[in-house]
């Protein structure tokens, strides 16, 4: 009775187990750290394809034919959201697929849960430029955030292939463990905990909490690693960006953005605008001028030739980086090359 | 006779479950016992520093309606 008992067992688990020759999820994703965050999470379960090339503006696609086969097959579309990616409800729609449309288990906006900064006020909305109503997009360039996009990509793979949960679950909790480590160090991590890292982190705190605070008569800042301590080591470095691109990465790695080469979000600075910016950057010691891949680098450089600076064109995606990089690849590109700049400026 | 290939672990899985034992999960980082009285007590401060305050969070209302596209988007665009 006992071997039958037992023998009903491991067949009713064989038969919500996933199939090693069930073929993988055809995934669709927008931009190039969703596609590494969906392989990192779906593992073997999933075949991606990125829409945006590398250096291409994410604000404006062209949906090509090539897009619209890809949506049309795809059993799973993951978009970043936040008003990001205009371009995707008419692919979305010249896809014909039912499954990839918003509301239906098919389609994911990967921030879903993820507190936006940078809420455009009404004037704002009135005043005219490249204004994001539901605020600022740049979401994932604050790493911490990338915790967020797992649980929601873990949740929509795991709504496609139940019997996958628990794999799933497992490399998610994997890739937050790494994420944690890479960000704030395994020793401040173990001290302090990931979780009260994180919140001081996303409310702009940490870099001060530290600061005056000991553990075992070490100042807090020797425990920190990874990108916390490659933030610390730039000091109080001022930056000037093309746009407001790096939101997420300023505030919670105490980085000081004193003003944007754009006049207003999407257009281009006026004259008085830049005598405004000369003036600014003389006050405040500015010195590097930071602008994404797909922004004009010739007026981001011809700004830092005027206030006698560097420019520095920062990936935003892995794919930025090199064909291999993932999302740790980008941050520690990011921080290499603001470390790279100080140094050029010798600030 | 058709051999259907599983993933790995399935029966270890079983087997384990009828010894009567099942681990579960692992616990989260941030829930994992603090390592000593000093670093509680920092862990509790960096609690109180980091503040209760409910977070606006982004929800499916705030993403674009399908109609958007079709938006005028210059000089400078609006989302």
């Amino acid at each position: 009775m006992r071997t039958l008992a037992a023998l009903a067992l491991v067949a009713a688990l064989c038969a919500t187990s996933v199939r090693a020759d069930e073929p993988p999820l055809r995934v669709v994703v927008t931009l190039d750290y969703l596609a590494d965050v969906v392989r990192k999470i779906g593992g073997p379960l999933v075949a991606v394809e990125v829409l945006a090339r590398p250096g291409e503006d994410p604000h404006a696609i062209d949906p090509t034919p090539a897009h619209l086969l890809a949506l049309r097959q795809a059993d799973l579309l993951v978009e970043n959201g936040v008003q990001l990616e205009l371009w995707t409800p008419r692919a979305r729609e010249g896809s014909g697929n039912a499954r990839v449309q918003p509301g239906q288990p098919g389609h994911l906006f990967a921030t879903d849960g993820i507190e936006p900064r940078e809420l455009p006020t009404a004037e704002e909305l009135a005043g005219g430029g490249h204004v994001h109503a539901s605020g600022n997009p740049h979401v994932w360039l604050d790493p911490t955030n990338l915790k967020v996009v797992a649980s929601n990509v873990e949740r929509a793979l795991a709504r496609l292939r139940p019997g996958a949960a628990a794999a799933l679950e497992q490399r998610r909790r994997a890739f937050e463990a790494r994420l944690d480590d890479a960000c704030f160090g395994p020793e401040l991590v173990k001290v302090l905990g990931a979780g009260q890292l994180t919140r001081l982190h996303r409310a702009g705190r940490l870099r001060a909490f530290l600061a005056d605070r000991k553990y075992r008569d070490r100042p807090l800042t020797d425990l920190a690693g990874g990108w916390l301590k490659a933030a610390l080591e730039l000091g109080d470095l001022p930056l000037l960006t093309y746009h407001r691109t790096w939101t997420y990465l300023e505030l919670p790695f105490g980085l000081r953005v004193v003003g944007t080469v754009e006049e207003k979000p999407g257009i281009p600075p006026s004259p008085a605008h830049l005598d405004r910016l000369q003036a600014l950057a003389a006050r405040e010691g500015v010195k590097v001028v930071v602008c994404a891949p797909y922004e004009p680098a010739s007026r981001a450089q011809g700004v830092a030739e005027r206030i006698g600076g560097v420019a520095v064109v920062l990936p935003t995606q892995p794919a930025e980086v090199g064909p291999e990089a993932d999302v740790f690849g980008l941050f520690d590109a990011i921080f290499r090359a603001l470390a790279d700049a100080r140094r050029r400026a010798g600030s | 006779m058709v051999v259907s290939r599983r993933v790995p672990g399935v029966l270890g899985f079983a087997t384990a479950l009828l010894l009567g034992g099942c681990a579960g999960p692992a616990p989260a980082q941030s829930d994992a016992p603090p390592p000593d009285d000093e670093a509680a007590r920092l862990r509790a401060e960096a609690d109180a520093e980091a503040g209760e305050a409910p977070r606006r969070t982004i929800g499916a209302g705030d993403h674009v309606p399908d109609e958007c596209c079709e938006h005028d988007h210059g000089p400078g665009h609006k989302h």
